[in-house]
């Protein structure tokens, strides 16, 4: 195991050496998909290779003084000085020039992880239980993080919950998302990266702080494109409200604000309850159940408050686990939520037009009276 | 040197009612439950924390084996089949999400604060501290009876926790996902409050037993080393763990009144919990893996019929670590968002705790040379414990170094490096010496085969389980989680099969330790020659441990031994005239 290992790593040394990127490659390291993955490789392997060799000699020294001097007929123990100087000087000052090293070397790729280039592409990212959502300079909103090659990003994060931790393997990058703070992390994802006719290149990335229930499910994927695939998925991106009948947009916007983690819009339950109940009880005038024993009239009020601020009125059976919308959606993305929730069950809403046509027509039955306070805050 | 004549008077342990030990003296549930004596008490200890090891460990396994296959649905090319937010499509799993959490979180809190915070220093060393030092109890004995009591009480809260709804925070009690879950918190964290005063208490016991109960001729540099590590773990113990118990009340507090000392929305600041908890969490684990080294000493010694090599480095390295485990904690937050040059600091400190580890190290080897290696069981367990914080100790390397933490943090390469150190270390230590002084705790021998080749399976497994975790990490494998992508599985299942190996391992040591219970051949008074104190009296003790005032000589003179093969055990000689002149 440990030679297949030793092997593995050498052929990422020699794809170091030689400059290339490294494909799908070994089976031990994702493959360097940024510029600063080469270094934090080589600084692993710095530190491997003198793990190894001083493994080697405390255990290789160790089996061979149990060999030779095994307990056997005819041996006995010889009595030797139990303190040597030289020998206590000599293994406390080589571990320790070597242990500066290989601290310098890790403050210096440290310090470059931490300090972005100045012409970076700045992308929000909100992160909550449990999904990401990506905000573009141009406003576009996604679950994906899309980038350009061969150009510096920074991520400005924070969470609406609790602890997150975003890690992309492939860019040798971690940076904890927290909430009520900004954490930055950047990463260039690296030229050559794309093959010959490929548009774009897809990596994983993860929550890997511990963050509840699904913290496993908390995945995403990275979209590498080239500058002009990514200009034009930016564009189409940005205006899909614009675009869509409600209905449609307001299907895509429930991904995009990660409504899917935990609804689903049948009648099953998931962490939170299925949508369709609600839908059901808003068409036909009915009431909701609360988690303290009271009920509250199935309304648009009520559906709004608790996609805004659901720790007001808790549905019976459940607790409140959803993170706070308020100040998080736009009027627009709030309003064709509300009508693919209430199209659930009232099929009327399927067919109602793009959101500014609607609001210009004085808005359907389905929209909220008053206009959302999110955006402005 | 006038010691001589007086130990050699004692050549013999000899007792005024030979037929008498502490085990028979009375009789009944009263005479154990609320016995002052230490040997009494550390058995105590001993039952309960294996108790809640085997309860830990089946969480473990139960772990590992949801762990065995990959829930992600693909097509017939292998790819991973995703919905529109992109999450792979999944098939139900053994258990449930929310089981998982619960299991690790259990697992996690059961194994730190019942079984390897207080497995060495409360069960072997509440046992084997006194008789070192020649004493017939410890400073305290009602402090120590009411650390065991404390003891049940904490661990009296954690069945309480799980029998309550569970508990599914992870073992670091994170803000805020801890003031916010709807699982038993409270209850949990008064559970480690409760049991971090236990450890306080046992800490203060030995602090003062050591200072004021050594006997003639013991001078602090002619302690055993055992009692060294012993007294490392206790300054940690009296000076970390207050703080444990403040930050866990932080926490309750926040809970039950919504205070805002952590809660971002109240103005308070989630990433200082992290900060007070690994300011106890980081010392605590030198709390556990200190004992571990102390016991090495004694059985490397004793195992290789030599004197121990580099004394006074050794015990001197156990309070470096013991001091410099204060300075570190930091490196639990390198991805945290605390600022850089605070990170910076706190690797520089980290590095140089590696030093006194190595220095360890290397003494031990050198204690082996020219010696007369006996492969018993207890040694079987301390090379086995070479291997593996060997291996622990230098993948903390890359941990603490900056930039590869990054990468590291939080992934499977972190999991396998401490299970390396607190398992492959502490644990290992613990059985080395559990076989060691099972002989003078139950005056029985356990059958040496079994025994060696227990430790080996063990060893086997333990390798095969927590090898493969490394290549996870190295893969950006994230912990604490219950499902994960396809191509992380061939590394997941070795490492499953790896846990059930390692679990029949430490079934054969269970087996073969109780079997000796009932039919194992009567132990000598001194089965391995070893010069320490507790060795100079009848197996099992006496009730008060010793007949006469004993003295202290050098601990690690194996000279003073030789086998007798007619009885089957060492005898106590008189000084040979070479080692006599030495001496002075």
């Amino acid at each position: 195991m440990l030679t297949h290992f030793i092997q593995a790593l050498a052929t990422t040394a020699a794809a170091v050496q030689s400059d290339q990127v490294v494909g799908e490659g070994p089976d031990f390291f994702p493959p360097q998909a940024s510029t600063i993955a080469e270094t934090t490789d080589h600084i692993y392997l710095f530190i491997f290779w003198v793990s190894l060799v001083s493994f080697c000699i405390l255990i290789g020294v160790t089996a061979y003084f149990v060999w030779k001097y095994r307990a056997r007929d005819g041996h006995q123990a010889e009595w030797t000085s139990p303190h040597n100087n030289l020998l206590e000087v000599t293994w406390t000052v080589i571990p320790t020039i070597i242990v500066v090293f290989i601290f310098w070397f890790g403050m210096k790729g440290f310090l470059d992880l931490r300090q972005p280039p100045g012409d970076a592409l700045n992308v929000q990212v909100v992160a909550q239980k449990w999904s990401w959502k990506f905000v573009y300079p141009n406003g576009a909103e996604d679950v994906g993080l899309h980038v350009p090659v061969g150009r510096p990003v920074r991520l400005t994060m924070t969470s609406v919950d609790v602890l997150h931790s975003l890690s992309i393997p492939a860019f040798r990058v971690k940076q904890d998302v927290v909430p009520g703070r900004y954490t930055t992390l950047w990463f260039d994802a690296k030229d050559g990266l794309l093959k010959d006719g490929e548009d774009v290149h897809v990596l994983d990335l993860f929550c890997t702080e511990y963050c509840g229930e699904n913290h496993s499910k908390m995945l995403s994927q990275v979209f590498v494109h080239t500058d002009e695939d990514f200009a034009r998925w930016a564009a189409e991106a940005a205006n899909f409200i614009g675009n869509m009948s409600q209905y449609e947009a307001g299907r895509k916007q429930f991904i995009v604000s990660g409504c899917n983690s935990c609804h689903e819009v049948t009648a099953e339950t998931k962490i939170g309850p299925g949508l369709l109940n609600v839908s059901q009880a808003i068409k036909d005038g009915g009431t909701i159940p609360l988690a303290d024993g009271s009920t509250v009239p199935a309304n648009l009020e009520y559906l709004r408050e608790s996609i805004l601020n659901a720790n007001v009125k808790i549905h019976a059976g459940f607790t409140n686990q959803m993170p706070l919308f308020q100040g998080q959606l736009r009027n627009d993305q709030l309003g064709v939520l509300t009508t693919y929730i209430l199209g659930q069950a009232d099929e009327s809403y399927r067919s109602l037009g793009v959101w500014g046509a609607a609001e210009e027509n004085g808005g359907g039955e389905g929209q909220p009276a008053e206009g959302s306070e999110g955006s402005g805050e | 040197m006038t010691t001589t004549t007086t130990t050699v008077a004692h050549a013999t342990p000899h007792q005024s009612r030979p037929d008498q030990n502490y085990l028979n003296h009375s009789r009944g549930f009263m005479s154990w439950f609320f016995t002052l004596d230490h040997k009494r008490i550390g058995i105590m200890y001993l039952v309960s924390i294996m108790t809640f090891f085997a309860v830990g460990g089946f969480f473990a396994v139960a772990l590992r084996t949801e762990l065995l296959s990959s829930n992600v649905l693909t097509d017939a090319a292998g790819n991973v089949l995703r919905d529109e937010a992109l999450q792979p499509m999944r098939r139900d799993g053994l258990i449930s999400p929310q089981t998982y959490n619960q299991f690790f979180t259990l697992h996690g809190a059961i194994m730190v604060f019942l079984v390897i915070i207080p497995s060495i220093p409360a069960a072997l060393g509440n046992f084997v501290l006194p008789m070192m030092l020649g004493a017939k109890d410890v400073a305290f004995p009602r402090l120590n009876l009411f650390s065991f009591h404390l003891y049940l009480l904490g661990a009296f809260m954690f069945i309480l926790t799980l029998i309550n709804g569970g508990l599914d925070t992870g073992w670091t009690f994170y803000t805020p996902y801890s003031t916010t879950t709807t699982t038993s918190v409270v209850s949990a964290v008064m559970g480690a409050f409760i049991l971090g005063f236990s450890s306080i208490f046992t800490g203060l016991n030995f602090l003062v037993t050591i200072h004021k109960m050594r006997p003639p001729g013991m001078g602090y540099f002619r302690m055993p080393l055992f009692l060294w590590g012993m007294y490392a773990t206790a300054v940690i113990q009296v000076l970390a763990t207050p703080v444990l118990g403040i930050t866990l009340l932080m926490l309750a507090v926040e809970r039950m009144t919504g205070l805002g000392i952590f809660d971002p929305a109240r103005g308070g600041d989630p990433v200082l919990f992290q900060h007070f908890f690994w300011f106890y969490s980081h010392p605590a684990v030198y709390i556990m893996i200190l004992p571990g080294m102390a016991v090495i000493s004694e059985l490397i010694s004793a195992f290789s019929r030599k004197h121990i090599f580099g004394y006074s480095f050794i015990a001197i390295s156990s309070i470096a670590i013991a001091l410099f485990g204060f300075f570190v904690w930091g490196h639990h937050m390198f991805t945290s968002g605390q600022s850089t040059a605070m990170s910076t600091i706190f690797s520089a400190i980290t590095f140089s705790i590696a030093i006194p580890s190595a220095i360890k190290m290397f003494n031990w080897m050198t204690t082996m040379y020219k010696g007369s290696i006996v492969l018993k069981t207890p040694m079987i367990w301390a090379l086995g414990f070479m291997w593996l914080f060997g291996i622990g100790g230098l993948t903390g390397l890359p941990l603490a170094t900056m930039a590869t933490d990054v990468y590291y943090h939080d992934t499977y390469f972190v999991v396998a490096h401490f299970h390396f150190v607190m398992v492959g270390g502490t644990l290992w230590a613990l059985f080395g010496g559990l076989y060691y002084w099972w002989p003078k705790i139950t005056g029985k021998m356990y059958e040496e085969k079994l025994g060696i080749w227990a430790s080996l399976v063990s060893l086997v497994g333990f390798n095969v389980l927590f090898f493969p975790q490394f290549f996870l990490g190295n893969m950006g494998m994230p912990r604490r989680y219950y499902d994960y992508l396809p191509e992380f599985q061939t590394w997941h299942r070795i490492s499953t099969i790896g846990a059930y190996i390692l679990t029949v391992g430490l079934g054969m040591v269970a087996y073969n330790l109780l079997r000796s219970l009932t039919s194992g051949k009567k132990a000598p008074a001194n089965p391995w020659g070893a010069n320490t104190l507790e060795w100079h009296t009848p197996s099992p003790p006496p009730f008060t441990n010793f007949d006469y005032d004993p003295v202290a000589d050098d601990p690690y003179d194996m000279e003073r031994w030789k086998w007798d093969p007619e009885t089957e055990q060492y005898l106590h000689v008189p000084a040979s005239p070479e080692a006599a002149a030495r001496a002075h």
